[in-house]
């Protein structure tokens, strides 16, 4: 034993271990705080884009609707897209609500985007597509008439 | 610090790296995710589905320049068959073309509806009977292809070598009249063309709605002594001309607009015109008293043609699927 | 035996050390150009100035007059290239040639133009303007348009010609397939930037 030693090396190595553990503990936590919000903005930015692409395939299919000759049952118009089935780890879903607004939520993050979207052709409240190959079909609804789906595959 | 000597040295140190460890990983597949949305963002359209809409103008184009080739020249044959074969062969190798780059295209003949192709081209005045007819009915009762709003008449266009009148008084007149016609409230339409100047056409357009007369006029400049007049499309020597369009004003004077759902189309002072011209009329049950249906020296004739073709057009790659009804009429007025 | 089992931890905790180091460093050393997502905008870019020239080409009634400026006595389109055939120096001297150059060569875009037709089953090509091989980078836009066997050939100035494609004398490289339809012309229009 060393003669200038500090008072027990009990209390000294309880002491050292404790602020250790503090410090790591600050560390781990933050660091954690960090990814998380990291993941969210991720998350966020990634379903706008998401969002914004399958909005511009809307207006596609609005575009071939609308510059049809024929409608109704005489039409038929399908884009598809692929999209990435994750975004940065969790999965995600997308769906038309009836303010004619596109929703997107990610699985257990709560986060949620939404994409305004104007077309001329009506579109199907409620219909919905999880992430993966999108497909944007117009179904005809009667002789003349029929309305734009988001669906999956 | 802590003992040296014992067994358990750094195991604090060792799970705070791993931990640290994980949320590197954690943040390498976000650093991942955010990189692709970058890439994602970029993209621009999926292959074809603009293309779509190009291809089928391109269809429009080719299957409206083998109606006019036909009403050209097939006028006493099988018109329809002749027109489908061109269809046929132009989708055909279209198809064959588009297929190296991924897209399937096909066009496929469905229907027609017919028509009288009414024509001079004798480079003479427009008269009637060598001369003595200057004022005269061309076509009676041209029904319109969709009431309201549809159109009877298409690619209407005067080639002038020479307009002898200089103001609006003895000008060369094409008016359309609806058929029912109740004294003092018509819904005509007329047109009347003279010469300003020797480089100068002046058009006049004068709409009569139950009663209410609006007019437009507009004068073109060209650099020749030849006029080229697209009545319904609306332009002379290729520049565009107010009084054959909408008006600046928001009213419609395109080609007998507001003249009813079925009219005739009569030309006054034919002699101060000289030159060809050409009109395809919808036909379903019109009547061509002065004009004769056999090429004659010096006067109009009338020989049957197509009036609008509809075809169906279908469009696919790997990422899309477009399949329609295309109704093609070369020349028709755009409203 | 204690000391070789303690020199083995040291190595593997030292390699462990390096492995985690390198992977870090691997994770953020990504930039956005190594995406390639700023050639991927350009030749988006390229892509919808090629489509659009040729639409407002079409749309000016200026793709048929090039298409068809054949001289047809010299064998070949008017001025170009004597041995090759086609224009090697410049656009030709036709409306069409005229968006060209305003379009590309005043943008220090390089382009290359030939035509696709059918024969017989058989796709072939005839280069109409042609500066060099393409880049890695290079975009293609077309546009088809379909002949018929009453168009006329256009002279050096702009003007039509007496002479039909159906014309037994005519030498215009295309073939005739069919009644009333000559042939089916694929324009093809590659840039990329010099």
């Amino acid at each position: 034993m060393r003669r200038d030693r500090a008072v027990s090396m009990s209390l000294n190595y309880t002491m050292t271990l404790a602020i250790a553990t503090i410090l790591v503990t600050g560390l781990l936590i933050a660091s954690t705080n960090f990814v998380e919000n990291q993941r969210e903005d991720v998350i966020r930015d990634e379903l706008a884009v998401i969002g914004q692409q399958v909005a511009s395939d809307l207006a596609r299919a609005d575009r071939l609707v609308t510059a049809a000759d024929s409608n109704g049952s005489n039409l038929t118009v399908s884009v598809n897209q692929t999209f990435p089935e994750r975004v940065a780890g969790s999965t995600y879903h997308m769906s038309i609500d009836s303010s004619d607004n596109l929703v997107l939520t990610a699985a257990g993050l709560d986060v949620r985007v939404t994409v305004g979207l104007v077309v001329q052709t009506e579109l199907e409240t409620n219909s919905s597509a999880y992430g993966g190959p999108v497909r944007i079909v117009y179904v005809s609804t009667g002789a003349d008439s029929g309305t734009l789906e988001v669906q999956n595959g | 610090m802590a003992d040296l000597r014992c067994r358990n040295r750094g195991q604090i140190i060792l799970v705070t790296a791993f931990a640290l460890a994980v949320t590197f990983v954690a943040l390498a597949l976000i650093v991942n995710s955010a990189i692709f949305t970058e890439n994602l963002a970029s993209r621009g359209e999926i292959a074809g589905s603009d293309d779509a809409l190009s291809m089928r103008a391109m269809v429009e184009n080719n299957v409206g320049r083998s109606i006019e080739t036909a009403n050209r020249l097939n006028y006493s044959g099988d018109l329809s068959g002749t027109v489908e074969q061109s269809i046929r062969n132009v989708s055909t190798q279209t198809e064959f073309q588009q297929s190296t780059t991924g897209a399937l295209v096909n066009v496929t003949y469905e229907s027609h509806r017919d028509g009288t192709r009414i024509t001079q081209n004798s480079s003479s005045q427009l008269t009637f009977e060598a001369g003595t007819k200057s004022d005269y009915v061309v076509v009676r009762d041209v029904s319109r292809v969709d009431t309201p709003g549809g159109n009877g008449t298409r690619a209407f266009r005067i080639d002038a070598s020479e307009i002898t009148a200089t103001d609006n008084d003895s000008a060369f007149e094409v008016k359309v009249n609806a058929t029912t016609d109740p004294t003092g409230n018509e819904d005509s339409w007329r047109m009347q063309v003279w010469n300003s100047t020797d480089t100068q056409v002046s058009i006049k357009t004068i709409r009569n709605d139950s009663g209410t007369t609006t007019s437009e006029q507009c004068t073109v400049d060209t650099n020749s002594s030849s006029f080229n007049i697209d009545v319904t499309g609306g332009t002379v020597n290729g520049q565009p001309c107010n009084a054959l369009r909408t008006a600046p004003s928001g009213e419609n004077f395109r080609f007998a607009s507001g003249a009813g759902d079925s009219y005739d189309i009569y030309f006054r002072n034919a002699d101060m015109i000289a030159g060809n011209f050409s009109m395809v009329v919808h036909d379903d049950g019109v009547t061509v008293p002065d004009t004769i249906s056999s090429i004659g020296a010096g006067n109009p004739y009338n020989t049957t043609a197509l009036y609008d073709v509809t075809v169906r057009y279908t469009y696919d790659t790997q990422n899309m699927g477009y399949e329609t009804d295309i109704r093609v009429a070369p020349g028709e007025p755009n409203a | 035996m204690r000391g070789q089992a303690h020199t083995l931890e040291a190595i593997i905790a030292g390699l462990l050390l390096l492995t985690s180091l390198i992977f870090t460093m691997q994770m953020t050393a990504v930039t956005p150009l190594s995406a390639s997502t700023s050639s991927q905008h350009i030749e988006n870019q390229q892509e919808a100035a090629g489509t659009g020239v040729l639409a407002a080409a079409n749309r000016a009634n200026a793709i048929k007059p090039a298409l068809l400026y054949w001289n047809n006595s010299g064998e070949r389109f008017h001025d170009a290239n004597e041995q090759l055939g086609y224009y090697t120096n410049g656009p030709p001297d036709n409306a069409l040639g005229a968006m060209f150059q305003r379009s590309f060569n005043e943008r220090g875009i390089a382009y290359n133009v030939h035509f696709q037709y059918q024969n017989n089953s058989d796709l072939q090509t005839v280069r109409y303007i042609y500066s060099g091989v393409p880049s890695d980078n290079a975009v293609a836009s077309t546009y088809t348009i379909a002949l018929m066997d009453d168009d006329h050939l256009y002279d050096a100035d702009g003007a039509q010609n007496e002479t039909r494609l159906s014309d037994s004398n005519a030498t215009y490289p295309i073939p005739d397939t069919g009644q009333n339809v000559y042939n089916t012309v694929r324009i093809e229009v590659v840039t990329w930037r010099i």
